[in-house]
């Protein structure tokens, strides 16, 4: 195993790589620890462990440790990326309330204050356009082009189109929808280049690929959205269809809109969130 | 008129009837195009648990499809759970069988869980012709060098 703490302006990181087992040598790290707090002047801490398989008491020693060394500044120290293996020996060891784990780095950062609450991150956009893009060029020999994104108004309709597919974005900091919503005739033409068969009508056995869509490009969306700190869980893909079709998103907050534009004619992504505020 | 000189079956699970569709018609392509005189043979199940049935139905015949395309997120029984299920059943672990994952899931996590569990390719969703052509390959010539 190696551990490898480092400052990252606001907090220090302590990357711990490897097989940690009872068996595995290991120096202690508190000390290192110790000497780049009191040098940074720094009270919070994050351990990263993605790249980590198992923990022995020995380093959740080390951890309380630090722990003990960040509470006496005001500070704390959050646990990112254990695994349920790791989650359940600290739970074993008694240690889980003072070495509390997040899924991801972003929800460790709101827990200290060190990232603003806030309603909607504008970097959630960027992810979207492209994932939404890439999945009808693969999925649908499509080409689309992204028009401006606009914040739709009380009085738009619920959903733009006449058949949408929904699917929820759950993480430890930002609750939501994305649907993405197309007009009939544009969905035929979809459906139509992905089954490679003339389709005349929309079905139930058809119908469902909407929702497929919406989880692809969430699917696509999400590893970019982990490296800005967002821990997306996996969720089921909704559909719903029919003229004027009037249900909301399951947020019913603040609504982003973003517009395509496909040789059939334009096609609508939406980005809701929840209404409550999340921190 | 084509003379078939061997069989490959397939059986697809995903919840959604239209993206089964599209993998049939993938399979499909991709057999034609690399090995013409294979009769394909295509089963199809909404979840994990319909999977198991037909994999029980088929062992009644001493048979077992040669591909399994696998959707990871279906309500019910999820993918998980069937490989799970299904690495616990022994009767039904025919050598011959190969699993393929096709999921929205892009979590390396979530991927090498999969592939510890027996799993072959994780292929992620959106999928291309290619994609299926080359899963088709590697099972075509695991056959021919069996």
């Amino acid at each position: 195993m190696s551990v490898e703490i480092s400052n990252q302006q606001s907090y220090l990181m302590i990357k711990i790589d490897g097989d940690c087992a009872a068996n595995t040598t290991m120096t202690s790290f508190s000390t290192e620890f110790s000497l780049l707090m009191e040098e940074s002047q720094l009270k919070y801490a994050i351990a990263i462990c993605n790249d980590c398989s198992t923990f022995s008491p020995l380093v959740t020693k080390e951890l309380a440790v630090i722990y003990k060394m960040l509470k006496s500044k005001n500070g704390n120290l959050r646990i990112v990326g254990a695994n349920k293996q790791i989650c359940e020996f600290i739970k074993d060891q008694g240690l889980d309330r003072i070495l509390i784990t997040k899924t991801s780095l972003r929800g460790a950062l709101v827990d200290f204050g060190l990232v603003k609450e806030r309603e909607f991150d504008a970097n959630f956009i960027n992810p979207f356009l492209e994932a939404t893009q890439r999945v009808f060029k693969v999925q649908c020999f499509m080409d689309l082009n992204p028009a401006k994104p606009y914040v739709k108004k009380n009085t738009d309709p619920l959903l733009l189109g006449d058949v949408s597919g929904i699917i929820s974005i759950n993480s430890e900091t930002f609750n939501g929808t994305l649907a993405i919503s197309i007009s009939e005739p544009i969905f035929i033409h979809i459906i139509s280049n992905m089954l490679g068969d003339k389709v005349t009508q929309i079905e139930e056995k058809n119908v469902d690929l909407v929702g497929e869509l919406a989880n692809m490009i969430l699917g696509q969306a999400k590893l970019k959205l982990l490296s800005l700190g967002y821990s997306i869980q996996s969720a089921l893909p909704s559909c719903v269809w029919g003229k004027d079709h009037k249900i909301k998103h399951f947020g019913g907050g603040m609504c982003i809109v973003l517009p395509f534009e496909s040789p059939a004619g334009t096609i609508y992504s939406e980005i809701m969130t929840t209404t409550q505020k999340v921190s | 008129m084509i003379k078939y000189t061997d069989k490959l079956s397939c059986l697809l699970v995903d919840d959604s009837p239209g993206i089964r569709q599209v993998l049939s018609n993938f399979i499909e392509i991709s057999v034609k195009h690399l090995k013409p005189t294979i009769l394909l043979e295509m089963h199809q199940a909404n979840n994990g648990n319909e999977a198991l049935e037909i994999l029980q139905e088929m062992h009644l015949d001493g048979q077992a499809p040669d591909l399994i395309m696998l959707d990871w997120m279906m309500p019910h029984f999820n993918g998980l759970e069937f490989l799970t299920e299904l690495k616990n059943t022994s009767a039904l672990n025919y050598p011959h069988t190969r699993i393929a994952v096709l999921s929205a899931e892009s979590y390396p996590q979530q991927m090498a869980l999969m592939l510890n569990l027996g799993v072959m390719q994780y292929l992620i969703k959106p999928f291309a012709q290619e994609d299926i052509d080359e899963l088709l390959n590697i099972i075509l010539e695991s056959r021919n060098a069996a």
